[in-house]
This record gives C-alpha cells, sequence and structure tokens, in this order.
C-alpha cells in the first residue's frame, strides 16, 4: 500500500462555530504523535494564515466547508498557491448547499458547486448529506453516486454509514468516482468495526 | 475505496453531533491523541 492512501478525518466543530480554529493544539498534537498518518481537517478553515499554520504543522489536507460557499474565489486561490492539499466539504440536503453548521440551506445546487470547484484544482469533494449524517440511517448512495458521476475529481461521501450493509451499498458506486467513506458514530457506538469495514471497503476499485 | 475514521472535536474531546446539533453531542473520549492511534493501527497496513 502506497504512502497516504489511506488517512483520518478531523473537525474542529467549535472552530466551525466559531469560524476559526478552536482544537489547534490537539490537532497539532495527532500529527506530531503520528508523522505517517495523513490527516485532512476541517472546520473554522476560513483564512489563508489558518491553512499555511496546518500544512506547516504536518497535516496533509485542508477542507474548506462555509467559506468555500461564501466565498468561492478563496477556494480558487488556495488551491493555486497549495496544490493537491485543498479539499472542499459540501453539505447538502434535497441537492442544496447548507452552510453554517447546517443550521442554513443555501439556493445552490450542490452539483453546480462541485463543478466550479474542480475547475478551481480542488483535490477532491467531501459529500456530507446532512439529512443522514449522525442518524444511522444508511448512506445517500444515489446522491452520492450522481454529484461523483458529475465530476472527474474524487468525492468522498461522509454520513449515515452504519455497518458493513452500507459500505457493501456504496462500494457498489465506488467506479463512479467515490475514493472513500467517512464513518464516526458507527465505529464509536460499535455497529461498524473498522478493521472489518475498512478490508471490505479497500476491495472495492475507485 | 478508503474508509476513513472521523474524530469531531469538541472542547478538546472526541465527540459525535446528531444532526450537526451542538447541544446534541456524546463524548467518546477525553483522548482523542490516542482515539487517532487506535484508527491507525486498525487500518489494513496501518504502518507505512
Amino acid at each position: 500500500m502506497a504512502a497516504g492512501a489511506k488517512r483520518i478525518h478531523l473537525v474542529d466543530l467549535d472552530g466551525a462555530f466559531a469560524g476559526k480554529p478552536r482544537n489547534a493544539d490537539v490537532i497539532h498534537a495527532i500529527v506530531q504523535a503520528y508523522p505517517n498518518v495523513p490527516v485532512q481537517i476541517g472546520g473554522g478553515i476560513r483564512d489563508e494564515e489558518t491553512i499555511q499554520g496546518y500544512l506547516d504543522a504536518g497535516v496533509e489536507y485542508v477542507i474548506i466547508g462555509t467559506k468555500a460557499v461564501n466565498a468561492p474565489h478563496f477556494v480558487k486561490d488556495m488551491a493555486i498557491e497549495y496544490p493537491r492539499r485543498i479539499i472542499v466539504g459540501l453539505d447538502a440536503k434535497d441537492g442544496k448547499v447548507a452552510i453554517d453548521g447546517w443550521s442554513k440551506l443555501s439556493r445552490h445546487d450542490v452539483i453546480d458547486m462541485a463543478q466550479h470547484f474542480e475547475e478551481d484544482g480542488v483535490e477532491a469533494i467531501i459529500y456530507t448529506d446532512i439529512s443522514r449524517d449522525g442518524m444511522m440511517q444508511g448512506v445517500n448512495v444515489e446522491a452520492t453516486a450522481k454529484l461523483a458521476r458529475a465530476i472527474r475529481i474524487p468525492v468522498i461521501a461522509s454520513g449515515g454509514i452504519t455497518n458493513l450493509s452500507d459500505i457493501r451499498a456504496l462500494g457498489i458506486a465506488a467506479g463512479d468516482g467515490i475514493m472513500g467513506a467517512i464513518t464516526g458514530r458507527a465505529i464509536y457506538e460499535g455497529t461498524l468495526d473498522f478493521a472489518e469495514g475498512a478490508k471490505l471497503a479497500e476491495s472495492f476499485a475507485v | 475505496m478508503l474508509l476513513i475514521p472521523a474524530i469531531d472535536l469538541k472542547e478538546g474531546k472526541c465527540v459525535r453531533l446528531r444532526q450537526g446539533r451542538m447541544d446534541d453531542d456524546t463524548v467518546f473520549s477525553d483522548d482523542p491523541v490516542a482515539v487517532a492511534g487506535k484508527w491507525w493501527l486498525q487500518a489494513p497496513n496501518g504502518f507505512i
């Protein structure tokens, strides 16, 4: 397995709500403790200083979320400045992008926005279906695959991975361009064994 | 396809939210660094 093929997804929740880093010390501690672990970080990333700070600390990818929707040119500037290191996270419900910690639905179509960011040179899109995340209701495979087919950069699915069946369902669509699936609650509550799930996921070619 | 473990941080702790609501969180660990190490060790070919 090539270096960089695995990764861990970190979210600074306080940062997402504050609009600036709030758990940077913990994040730095993680990248320092495991320098071989590729980390992607999201939450409160709204200026270049924050991006520079995380990349200098050893973070592999930074995820721009709300700011990408509110100020799309920022993504373009950062993708030029930090090639291959910028991921855009789009939270969506019924095809529309949500912002500000899911408290608002925008009028932006998620596929239109993703295509725009692809042109700007972002590395990947993290697609979170917010009607599913944290609710253990399964993955919105159809919406995720539809997005993946509409762009050439990889899609990382987030939200709704509850068990092995969900990984299998998403894995069948992996060939559409779904490079990964983020899992949270399921591995903490134990409905999904992470090692077993990771092995199954890797059996699906992207 | 990769399975990517998430570590959501709130006030230095590893938590999960329901439906993105900050007031509806479950704390899973006070030690996110240890949690990161645990998932990494369990990943196939975790040491690279």
